[in-house]
């Protein structure tokens, strides 16, 4: 069974368009692709796939693939 | 210019930036020190920011917005249309976007100045030029869909060194793609907003 963690990487492969390793750090900070547009992509596949919604408060705050992955198991 | 456009968008509006604003500039520029390296200094004194509004009101061909979120009325943003026809007939370039950091409004705020600007000025292309270093941005306008034209060298000089700036543009025949997309993301951002 793909781990959640694994399942978050794919998405973000997907929306970054690039291959992300099985644990690989991605944060907004440093990520040049990780723009505006692409961060509103993520939020969404993220929802869709785990099936979660963020908060305004989430979209601002969360800036990293470990953040996002400790919000999405917050709100399963 | 002195323009009367409100563009309403899903989670904000373009309102036409007022004398009024003066405060609102400084509060919205000065706010992010980190970003504010990619964009022109301004003088934190309101009264300094009055006097560019008054020659900016007497500037034709030149739009200047706020982004306010449309359920508080909250300026979040600026940005502008500017140089209306100045290229070429029927282009204009877009620019002086500064958002606030936690502010969801980059994706629908480009949304709506290419609406301003295809919709009610009739434009046949939007151009912008971002610096180089700026690469979040630079990244944004690839990621909308927009042209990557060609780098600019040393085109803006920002804190005593001149910086290459990227071109992008939009053309109007691509802009149906560019405003499903956009606006697909407005719509859901709109529905978190307080």
């Amino acid at each position: 069974m793909t781990s959640l963690n694994d399942r978050i990487g794919t998405v973000f492969a997907t929306i970054l368009k690039r291959p992300v390793e099985a644990d690989e750090e991605i944060a907004r900070e440093t990520e040049k692709g990780w723009d505006s547009l692409r961060h509103m992509e993520l939020v969404f596949a993220l929802e869709e796939e785990f099936g979660v919604e963020f908060s305004e408060e989430d979209i601002a705050c969360l800036d990293s693939r470990a953040a996002f992955a400790v919000r999405v198991r917050e709100l399963m | 210019m002195n323009h009367d456009i409100v563009m309403e968008g899903s989670g904000y509006r373009l309102r036409p930036i007022v004398l009024g604003d003066a405060q609102t500039i400084v509060d919205i520029r000065l706010h992010d020190q980190r970003r504010n390296r990619f964009i022109n200094p301004i003088s934190p004194d309101p009264a300094a920011q009055d006097a560019y509004l008054r020659s900016y009101l007497e500037r034709a061909g030149d739009y200047y917005f706020v982004v306010e979120r449309r359920a508080t009325g909250r300026p979040e943003g600026l940005v502008a249309i500017y140089d209306k026809d100045h290229e070429q007939p029927g282009w204009a370039e877009w620019g002086r976007w500064v958002l606030l950091p936690e502010s969801p409004a980059g994706p629908e705020s480009a949304w709506l100045v290419y609406k301003t600007g295809f919709e009610r000025l009739s434009l046949d292309l939007l151009y912008c030029r971002t610096v180089a270093a700026n690469e979040r941005v630079v990244s944004f306008h690839d990621s909308c869909g927009l042209v990557r034209d060609r780098v600019l060298k040393d085109y803006v000089t920002l804190d005593g060194q001149k910086q290459d700036s990227v071109e992008h543009h939009l053309p109007k025949d691509a802009w149906p793609a560019v405003d499903v997309k956009l606006a697909s993301i407005a719509a859901r951002v709109a529905r978190k907003l307080a």
